[in-house]
């Protein structure tokens, strides 16, 4: 195997892994404090995106638009929360799923009618430039994307391990009803972590336009793979599906290099299923179906 | 009968007469041509240019006189870029008894779904469109007036061959015209003695095409043809610059224009890529005859023709043909179609036979190349 190939397929693979990784931590953090799996989740990554392309190819200086771009993404968490998550939060899970859905065609319907279906590319941050590590060309900006999925994993991990802030998150996202009746909001925490979410996705998405431009539909990859990502890692711990997102992009790179470009969504996908059937105890050996049952 | 009876049933009679014989001619003071444009919807932003140029040609005719002296008008209807509505005002122009030719300018599905009636409708009509399905096999009312991709494909495969180069990689997305696209160069590169060392896809939605560019490159192949259309267009091209494949790149004749340009950093950027891509481009650096239509078409459009209003002006020009060629009728205007050979226009020539609606062949590609931030014949 040449080294430099597979440097090459493995780093880039964790270039949009770190995307992925960043949308299923929002997944998981969003549907521990909510309950709801919000499958709006991509739809910031888009949002953060296009707004910053589009404001610097109005003139905006770069710095202004990242910051609108996150603020716009924060808003649209908080929004979305308020409006179309806490009214169904105890509704049948089919009716919750289904709302999120129509958030996100909402919102990237109103993505195309804005900013039309050409994709909005941006020149690297700090350069447009090339390096090499391992035999692996990339470009510099995909150290600011690796830099700011650190920072954002890292930072929220501080949040939630160190500070009383965390300690109420993790207590609504382990039993709603406790952490109210220990005196929490939970339906402001739930609003906080939507927010944080939102403004956390358009940092990534606006950090990525450089690497791979943004269209109005870039949104459905990134929710898609995020979400996979938030399901390999169990949906309840925000550091495996941290974990589970940069899989899904090393895993399809590496595919992608190594078996064929045209089967990589059948082999990460069919690897997914693979792993939740036998997560879900389908190939255990010595029981029959109604075991689990009869155990309880 | 009583004489009031009569005369009642004999004018009935001739004004069912009058009907019939009034039905399939068109008028010689007001000849009007049917066009269904794709207006509005995905494929307006390539359709409206076809349209323009279709009217630029029927200006020009206008200009020499129009048909025996009378106005040449158009009634264009817009089909929104939806097969359905294509068919439903494709209808709409065939029971106007004042028209007895239509130009489809609209995407290949719409055209598809044309050809699907045109028989029924019994009205020549001729799509701008380079699905081969639309030429062949041959509808007795349809013809297809741009190439097929297939004649794309063995142009490029021919010119590669011609300038030296062995082997070949390909890049194309996995919808329906990349997977033509690789189809049709999995057969005609081998058959032109070319081999392909690499063959990778992509789906519109990917973000990351690192891998398929790596292969290519570890391939190290002559020649690169990089079908990219579309959605990831830039992402592949910049990821290809930066990932330092040198070897010479074709990419999809869609590629080259504004957004593409201002999503890879400036149409510098471009410099020195290659293009299969019809001769109607490629008009402004001919002679003759070629720069000559083109020179009356750019002065009427007000710009230089691009691709697209070529292929809608050569559309016309060869309407204006079989018209002028017959006796006006709808049967006259197809037969005379039917028997158009080598048809000189902008764009290269149009030929027709009764088991062949093809129109334009591979004789109307060429290979252009980036230059300067033109696109000129790559020699």
């Amino acid at each position: 195997m040449d080294l430099a190939t597979f440097d090459q397929f493995a780093l880039s693979g964790l270039v949009t892994g770190c995307v992925y990784a960043l949308v299923a931590m929002g997944f998981v953090l969003c549907a521990n404090v909510s309950g709801v799996v919000n499958f709006a989740q991509g739809e910031y990554v888009m949002i953060g995106g296009l707004v910053t392309a589009s404001l610097v190819g109005l003139g905006v200086p770069l710095a202004a638009a990242a910051l609108a771009a996150v603020v716009l993404g924060a808003a649209l968490g908080f929004v979305q929360e308020r409006l179309t998550v806490t009214p169904i939060r105890r509704a049948p899970m089919f009716v919750q799923i289904t709302v999120t859905l129509a958030a996100a065609v909402l919102v990237r319907s109103v993505a195309l009618v804005v900013a039309g279906k050409d994709p909005y590319g941006l020149p690297g941050f700090v350069s447009d430039d090339v390096f090499e590590i391992g035999g692996a060309i990339l470009p510099y900006q995909v150290l600011l994307v690796w830099g700011a999925t650190a920072a954002m994993v890292g930072g929220t991990g501080w949040l939630l391990g160190r500070t009383a802030l965390g300690r109420a998150i993790r207590c609504v996202s382990i039993n709603p009803l406790a952490a109210d009746l220990m005196g929490i909001d939970s339906a402001r925490i739930s609003t906080l972590v939507f927010t944080a979410s939102g403004a956390m996705g358009a940092l990534a998405g606006l950090v990525m336009v450089p690497v791979t431009s943004v269209s109005w539909d870039s949104g459905i990859e990134y929710g898609l793979k995020g979400f996979t990502g938030a399901l390999l890692g169990g949906f309840r711990s925000p550091l495996r599906a941290t974990l589970g997102g940069l899989a899904i992009g090393l895993a399809e790179s590496l595919s992608a290099g190594y078996i064929s470009s045209q089967s990589k969504d059948i082999i990460t996908y069919g690897a997914l299923l693979l792993y939740l059937m036998v997560q879900g105890g389908a190939f255990a050996v010595g029981r029959r179906r109604g075991d689990h049952a009869e155990a309880h | 009968m009583t004489g009031k009876a009569f005369l009642w049933a004999a004018a009935v009679a001739a004004a069912g007469l009058a009907a019939a014989a009034g039905a399939p001619r068109a008028s010689a003071e007001d000849l009007v041509i049917g066009e269904i444009g794709s207006l509005t919807g995905p494929a307006a932003a390539f359709d409206k240019s076809v349209v323009d140029g279709v009217a630029a040609e029927i200006k020009d005719w206008n200009n020499r006189g129009g048909f025996k002296g009378g106005k040449v008008t158009i009634e264009l209807l817009d089909d929104g870029s939806n097969a359905v509505d294509a068919v439903t005002v494709y209808r709409k122009l065939a029971q106007d008894k004042r028209i007895n030719v239509v130009i489809g300018a609209s995407p290949s599905p719409s055209l598809l779904a044309m050809k699907a009636v045109s028989d029924e409708f019994a009205i020549p009509t001729i799509g701008t469109a380079t699905v081969a399905q639309l030429g062949k096999p041959a509808a007795k009312y349809f013809f297809r007036a741009l190439p097929s991709t297939e004649d794309y494909m063995s142009g490029l495969v021919h010119w590669v061959k011609a300038h030296g180069y062995h082997t070949l990689a390909i890049l194309n997305p996995s919808g329906a015209t990349g997977q033509s696209e690789a189809t049709l160069l999995k057969k005609l590169a081998p058959a032109a003695g070319l081999k392909i060392v690499a063959a990778e896809t992509y789906n519109d939605s990917d973000t990351n095409f690192t891998a398929q560019l790596v292969n290519i490159r570890n391939a190290k192949p002559d020649f690169f043809y990089c079908g990219i259309i579309g959605g990831p267009s830039v992402t592949i091209f910049k990821q290809l610059k930066q990932l330092r494949l040198t070897m010479p790149v074709a990419i999809h004749s869609s590629s080259f224009n504004p957004a593409f340009y201002a999503g890879i950093g400036g149409i510098a950027q471009a410099e020195g890529v290659y293009t299969p891509i019809e001769r109607g481009a490629l008009a402004s650096s001919a002679s003759g005859l070629t720069l000559d239509l083109f020179k009356r078409a750019s002065a009427i459009l007000g710009h230089p023709a691009t691709n697209l209003n070529t292929a809608g002006w050569d559309t016309a020009m060869m309407v204006e043909h079989a018209i002028e060629t017959s006796d006006g009728t709808r049967d006259g205007i197809r037969n005379a179609m039917e028997a158009t050979k080598d048809l000189p226009v902008i764009g290269g020539v149009m030929s027709y036979a009764p088991d062949d609606h093809g129109g334009k062949d591979e004789r109307s590609i060429g290979i252009g190349r980036m230059v300067g931030g033109r696109i000129v014949e790559a020699k």
